[in-house]
C-alpha cells in the first residue's frame, strides 16, 4: 500500500532512507516525465528525477512541504532546466523547452530589466494573480505548457481538441499574460 | 526581462495550480454543474421544509462526523463547456470588444446581459477594444456607459453598444482593488449579489474533498464577513488553503468562484479576478471549520462513469 504523504514527509524528517523508495515509487514517473518534456532525453530525465530525490532529501528538513507533489515537481522542473540550459550552450536539446521559451517571449513587455531577485518574486507573484483570474480549464491549458512543457499535441488529446485549438487558446492566453505584466509596470 | 527568467518564473507558481495541471480538464467542469444541480436541489429542499428548518438544523447535530460516499451519476459532456473561438464576424460586439477604457479606468466583458432593471443613470460614453485573434488586428468602437444598480463605478459599469442601445452588459474594472473587506462589499453590493453554495473542506493531494450541501449563506457573513474593517493585502502570499466556499456575483458574470480560508487565517477570493486577501485570523478560520464539519453532513462525491475512463 503506497504511503499518504504525510508519512512519507515524516519519513524524510526521521531521516528514514525509505523516504526515497517511497517517493520513487509513488512520484518517479510524475518527475520522469518533467524532466523529459524539458530536456527530451529519457536518461537525462532519469537523472534528473534522481537529482531532485537527492535535493528533497538535502532539504526536508528544514522545509515541510505542505503538497509534496508540487514540491518535488517544482524541484524536478528547476533542475532540468538548469541542466538543459547547461546542454543548450553545447547543443539544442530535443524537448519541447525551445518551443516554450520562444512562446514565453511573446508575453514579455520590453522596457523593464528585472535583474533584483524582488522582480523575480513579483514576476511569479504577477503570474499566480493571472492564473486565478482564468477560467480553470483556461489555467490547467497554460500550466500543461508553461509549467510542465506538455506538447501541443498532448494537451489537444487531453483536452480532446485540435491542436490548432490549442495553438489559438495559448496565443490568446499569451497576449492576455503580456497584458497583465505591462498593466503591472512590467514595461518602461 | 528574458524569456529565460518568464520560464524560472513560472516555476515559482501556487502549488494549487501545479497540481490542477495535471487534472483532467473536464473533470472539475462536470463537478461544478452536478455541484450546481445538488445545489439547487438541496435549496428546492430547505424551501419545501419551510418550517421545520430548526428541526433540521438540530437534527444534523446528531448525524455523524465521517463523510459518507455519495455516487453521482457524470455526464458524457464533461468537455462541452470547451468551445472553439468564433471567427470576429461570427461573435456579438460584447463578445469582440473585451475591453473598455473609461475615465482612465480599463474595464474588462464578463459576456454578461444587465437585466433592465438593474440599469442606472448614464454616465458618459467610453471606447471599446478588441483584437481578432485570428488575424491579430484591433478593433475600437464608442459606447455608453451606465451605472449598474447598487455596483459603485470602481468596481463595474453597463456598456451599450450603438447597435444594441437597448441592451447592456456589464464591464469589470480589471484592476479593481478593495481597500479594505467593507469597501469591497459595498462597492460590488455583495450583501445583495453574493450567493454562496456548496463548501469544501481541503483534504490534500491524493484525497478527495469532503464537500457539504447545507452551510447557510448567512453563517458564511456572521462568521467571516462581520468585520468590514480588515485590510486588503493584495500581495500577500497566503498558506495552505483548507476550506472553500463556492461563490457567485451572477450580476457581474461570475459564476462558481471562491471564497476560501487558509491554515495562516487568510480569508481570500477571486470574485472580480484579482486575488483579495484578508487576515480574520486562525481562530475564526477554525471556528468556521468547526461549526461546519460538525454540524453539517459531509459528502465525498464519487462520479461513477468517470471512475476509470476519465483518469489518467
Amino acid at each position: 500500500m503506497a504511503f499518504n504523504d504525510e508519512t512519507i514527509v515524516r519519513l524524510f524528517f526521521d531521516r528514514n532512507e525509505q523516504a526515497l523508495t517511497e517517493v520513487l515509487a509513488k512520484y518517479g514517473a510524475y518527475l520522469r516525465s518533467i524532466a523529459r518534456n524539458i530536456l527530451g532525453d529519457e536518461g537525462a530525465a532519469e537523472e534528473c528525477a534522481n537529482d531532485a530525490l537527492l535535493q528533497a532529501w538535502k532539504s526536508i528538513p528544514p522545509n515541510r512541504p505542505a503538497d509534496l507533489k508540487a514540491y518535488l515537481g517544482k524541484i524536478a522542473r528547476n533542475l532540468s532546466f538548469n541542466r538543459y540550459q547547461k546542454e543548450h550552450a553545447k547543443k539544442r536539446g530535443g524537448g519541447e523547452t525551445e518551443s516554450v521559451l520562444e512562446e514565453l517571449e511573446e508575453c514579455i513587455p520590453g522596457g523593464r530589466n528585472p535583474e533584483e531577485e524582488v522582480i523575480q518574486k513579483e514576476l511569479a507573484a504577477e503570474i499566480n494573480a493571472f492564473l486565478s483570474k482564468l477560467p480553470k480549464d483556461r489555467r490547467i491549458l497554460f500550466v500543461s505548457r508553461y509549467f510542465y512543457s506538455d506538447s501541443v499535441s498532448s494537451i489537444a488529446a487531453r483536452f480532446g481538441i485540435s491542436e490548432n485549438a490549442v495553438s489559438v487558446r495559448l496565443n490568446r492566453l499569451r497576449k492576455q499574460l503580456k497584458s497583465h505584466l505591462q498593466e503591472r509596470g512590467f514595461e518602461s | 526581462m528574458k524569456k529565460e527568467e518568464l520560464f524560472q518564473a513560472m516555476g515559482s507558481i501556487d502549488e494549487t495550480y501545479v497540481n490542477e495541471g495535471r487534472e483532467n480538464p473536464g473533470r472539475k467542469a462536470v463537478q461544478w454543474k452536478k455541484w450546481t444541480g445538488i445545489a439547487l436541489a438541496a435549496a428546492a429542499v430547505f424551501v419545501i421544509a419551510g418550517g421545520s428548518v430548526l428541526f433540521f438544523r438540530n437534527s444534523i447535530l446528531t448525524r455523524p462526523k465521517a463523510p459518507i460516499e455519495k455516487h453521482i451519476a457524470a455526464s458524457r459532456d464533461s468537455t462541452s463547456e470547451i468551445t472553439e473561438i468564433p471567427r470576429w464576424e461570427e461573435m456579438p460586439d460584447v463578445q469582440r470588444y473585451a475591453e473598455l477604457s473609461f475615465e482612465g479606468k480599463t474595464y474588462r466583458s464578463n459576456l454578461i446581459y444587465v437585466h433592465p432593471e438593474n440599469e442606472g443613470e448614464t454616465i458618459g460614453s467610453g471606447t471599446l477594444t478588441g483584437s481578432d485573434v485570428y488575424t491579430d488586428e484591433l478593433h475600437t468602437v464608442g459606447g455608453t456607459v451606465k451605472k449598474i444598480a447598487g455596483i459603485r463605478t470602481e468596481a463595474a459599469v453597463a456598456v451599450y453598444f450603438p447597435d444594441e442601445p437597448d441592451r447592456g452588459y456589464a464591464y469589470v474594472n480589471a484592476a479593481y482593488v478593495p481597500k479594505t473587506l467593507g469597501e469591497f462589499i459595498a462597492d460590488v453590493n455583495l450583501r445583495n449579489t453574493l450567493k454562496t453554495g456548496l463548501v469544501y473542506t481541503v483534504e490534500g493531494p491524493g484525497k478527495q474533498d469532503v464537500v457539504y450541501e447545507d452551510v447557510p449563506m448567512e453563517l458564511v457573513w456572521s462568521m467571516l464577513l462581520s468585520d468590514e474593517t480588515i485590510v486588503n493585502e493584495p500581495d500577500k502570499a497566503v498558506g495552505r488553503r483548507v476550506l472553500g466556499i463556492d461563490s457567485s456575483v451572477d450580476l457581474l458574470g461570475y459564476h462558481h468562484k471562491t471564497i476560501s480560508l487558509t491554515e495562516d487565517g487568510y480569508l481570500w477570493t477571486n470574485l472580480l479576478d484579482s486575488g483579495k486577501y484578508f487576515f480574520i485570523g486562525e481562530e475564526k478560520v477554525r471556528a468556521f471549520l468547526k461549526e461546519v464539519t460538525e454540524k453539517h453532513q459531509g459528502y465525498v462525491y464519487i462520479y461513477d462513469e468517470l471512475t476509470g475512463e476519465y483518469d489518467e
